[in-house]
């Protein structure tokens, strides 16, 4: 079973900065993750019906203006950039007047996605079965 | 919004990375304020910032025309730039002739196009080398998605 998890859980469970503590938050908590570095592949994953429900949030290495765009159009209010990664203050400035919220872990890709597995979250692919 | 429903143009520039994103983020506000269905709010969504980031990416220059009546959304992005030499191709997920710079970016992983498709419940796509590319979709109220 996956199960809802909060902004703060976040942060903690991956000793993350806060970068942006954004005003968009979601109603219970977040369910699920998408992680990639490709926008194309972001879009067509949160395109599938089965996903548009599910609170997500995006981990990435990504950090220009064009994720934040990416995830407001996909509905995704937290995005977190690995390895220490530090958006410019242009991608900063745009996530703030969206309501996005922004962290920056130190860990790894791989290291992040396995904590939040373990916290059980679900990756965004899996399917609506599982509840 | 009479029959007629409402008309909007948004312009976009190649090469403007800075406000890319801007017009689809506008057109999103307009159907949530009018209050379309979510499935189509989410559809569109992801479609025309696609469309845009096409323009922005590959285009000297371009725009988005949209057309929102009671019962559909039909977009029109029709750019100045290069073209597309085989259209069929280009709709072939994974095929992309973008350069390293734009795949630094997070771009060009060959989905762009097959996001448009896959998004939208018709799809046109007519292109001239040297000229330019246009690209026509439309999203049907109770289309693909939109009970969600």
């Amino acid at each position: 079973m996956s199960r809802l998890i909060t902004t703060d859980e976040i942060r903690k469970l991956l000793d993350a900065s806060m970068l942006v503590n954004g005003e968009v938050k979601p109603k219970m908590g977040y369910e699920a993750i998408c992680a990639c570095d490709m926008i194309s592949e972001l879009l067509s994953i949160m395109n599938e019906k089965q996903r548009a429900s599910r609170e997500a949030i995006l981990l990435t290495a990504l950090t220009n203006t064009q994720v934040i765009r990416a995830s407001e159009t996909v509905d995704i209010h937290l995005v977190v950039f690995i390895r220490n990664k530090k958006p410019a203050p242009e991608t900063i400035e745009l996530a703030r007047s969206l309501g996005i919220t922004l962290m920056s872990t130190p860990f790894s890709m791989y290291k992040s996605c396995g904590i939040l597995y373990g916290a059980n979250m679900r990756d965004v692919n899996e399917g609506m079965e599982m509840h | 919004m009479d029959l007629h429903g409402i008309y909007k143009e948004f312009p976009v520039k190649g090469g403007d990375f800075a406000r890319a994103g801007e017009a689809a983020g506008k057109l999103k506000n307009i159907l949530k304020q009018i209050g379309a269905p979510y499935g189509v709010i989410k559809r569109v969504a992801i479609a025309s910032y696609e469309m845009e980031m096409n323009i922005v990416l590959y285009a000297d220059e371009g725009k988005l025309c949209v057309n929102i009546k009671p019962r559909e959304v039909f977009i029109v992005a029709r750019d100045r730039g290069p073209g597309i030499p085989n259209t069929e191709k280009a709709m072939e997920e994974g095929y992309s002739t973008a350069s390293a710079e734009i795949r630094e970016m997070g771009f060009g992983a060959g989905m762009g196009l097959p996001n448009i498709k896959k998004a939208s419940d018709w799809m046109q796509i007519d292109s001239e080398v040297g000229v330019g590319t246009c690209v026509q979709i439309k999203f049907f109220f109770n289309g693909k998605t939109d009970g969600v």
